[in-house]
């Protein structure tokens, strides 16, 4: 069974040949905790890794597929420093706007203290 | 590093007529530059294909920032519809677009529009301003023979499904735990009517052992009803330790027949 008729069997009620099977994913600083705690940094994939760990022996699913659709602005705003002051800096930005890697579109002024 | 927003793209009528005309939905680099041959090739994929679009409530709050949109919608309801309509149109044009190339397995907005207990509008709040715009794309969603048509939101989300299933949401995440989203209970007030992703609480994660194995446990019935992909209710965070993390993802396995 294909990944994406397992995915689809799950989310309309019907019976795949197993539920699929997709842990989570880190934030970067939870990452960077796990290379301290022994994940290795060349691994690509924590999770298959962490499945062979666990003993898992079934062939690691392919992918999602991706075809991007640009929702956002066209043209972007530039990002630019509006303001240097002593404890700040007011900067017209990107934002990003979606968890999963989706990158805002518009620019706002912000105060950012470093 | 600290920030704070003062100013958003949109603060009077003038910004927001501004703002319009970065929005061509017609715009070719909207797509990818080869949608046709990819969409050829995607026809016969193996991997799961979404679609991702933002919703409403999200789009404006980017617009004119959480608290401005907030007094907006009692301030200038007018604006607040106009914004939505705009947003509406643009996001259906590029759902046709994208449909000529390629019909995906799910479209899937995200609106994170609840805090821990409620939601942020009120449901009749949201059923007057949001629920058409969802319902609209619902059918060009489902017209176009999309099966999955998702939902993402933050914070507890009890009183928001009854509005996503009228508008013919059939899926949703991540289902945050800590907000008090009770899985078992949503299935059995909302039956198969709503599928799920996520609902595994991260702060079982985090204390690993007996807890982790009590929170696969208390969702197994879930896991076997189907209409269900258990995964972490969010990002898995620091303190999640990576030894249990593994055992969480041995768990998991077991449960859902890879072990």
């Amino acid at each position: 069974m294909t990944a994406r008729r397992r995915m689809l069997d799950a989310m309309l009620f019907r019976r795949p040949d197993r539920v699929p099977l997709q842990p989570g994913g880190g934030r970067r600083s939870t990452l960077e905790a796990w290379h301290a705690q022994g994940l290795p940094a060349d691994v690509l994939d924590y999770n298959e890794y962490a499945y062979r760990l666990a003993g898992g022996t079934l062939p690691w699913p392919v992918a999602d597929s991706r075809f991007r659709v640009n929702e956002r602005l066209i043209p972007i705003f530039d990002e630019k420093v509006i303001e240097e002051r002593p404890d700040s800096r007011v900067v017209q930005e990107l934002e990003r706007q979606h968890l999963r890697n989706r990158q805002g579109v518009y620019g706002r002024a912000s105060a950012r203290r470093d | 590093m600290t920030r704070r927003w003062i100013k958003c793209p949109v603060e009077n009528r003038k910004d927001w007529e501004d703002l319009q005309r970065r929005y061509d939905a017609d715009d070719p680099t909207r797509l990818p530059a080869d949608a046709a041959a990819l969409g050829a090739r995607l026809a016969d994929r193996e991997g799961y294909l979404q679609l991702h679009f933002s919703g409403p409530f999200w789009q404006l709050r980017e617009w004119v920032g959480f608290e401005g949109l907030c007094t907006l919608f009692h301030d200038d309801p007018g604006l607040v519809r106009e914004m939505i309509a705009f947003w509406e149109s643009h996001i259906a044009r590029l759902l046709r677009r994208a449909f000529e190339r390629v019909i995906p397995d799910e479209v899937h907005l995200s609106e994170d529009m609840a805090y821990k207990c409620f939601s942020m509008i009120s449901p009749a709040m949201t059923r007057e301003f949001i629920l058409p715009t969802w319902k609209r794309w619902g059918e060009i969603v489902r017209g176009a023979g999309v099966p999955v048509y998702g939902m993402d939101s933050d914070g507890f989300i009890g009183e928001l499904i009854p509005l996503w299933i009228e508008a013919g949401i059939n899926m949703c995440d991540p289902i945050e735990v800590a907000a008090g989203n009770d899985l078992p209970a949503f299935r059995r007030r909302f039956g198969r009517a709503m599928a799920y992703r996520g609902g595994v609480d991260k702060r079982a994660m985090a204390r690993g052992g007996r807890a982790i194995e009590d929170e696969i446990a208390r969702l197994r019935p879930v896991i076997d009803d189907g209409g269900f992909v258990p995964s972490c209710d969010h990002g898995v965070p620091s303190d999640v330790a990576w030894p249990d993390y593994v055992r969480y993802v041995g768990l998991l396995a077991k449960a859902t027949g890879w072990l």
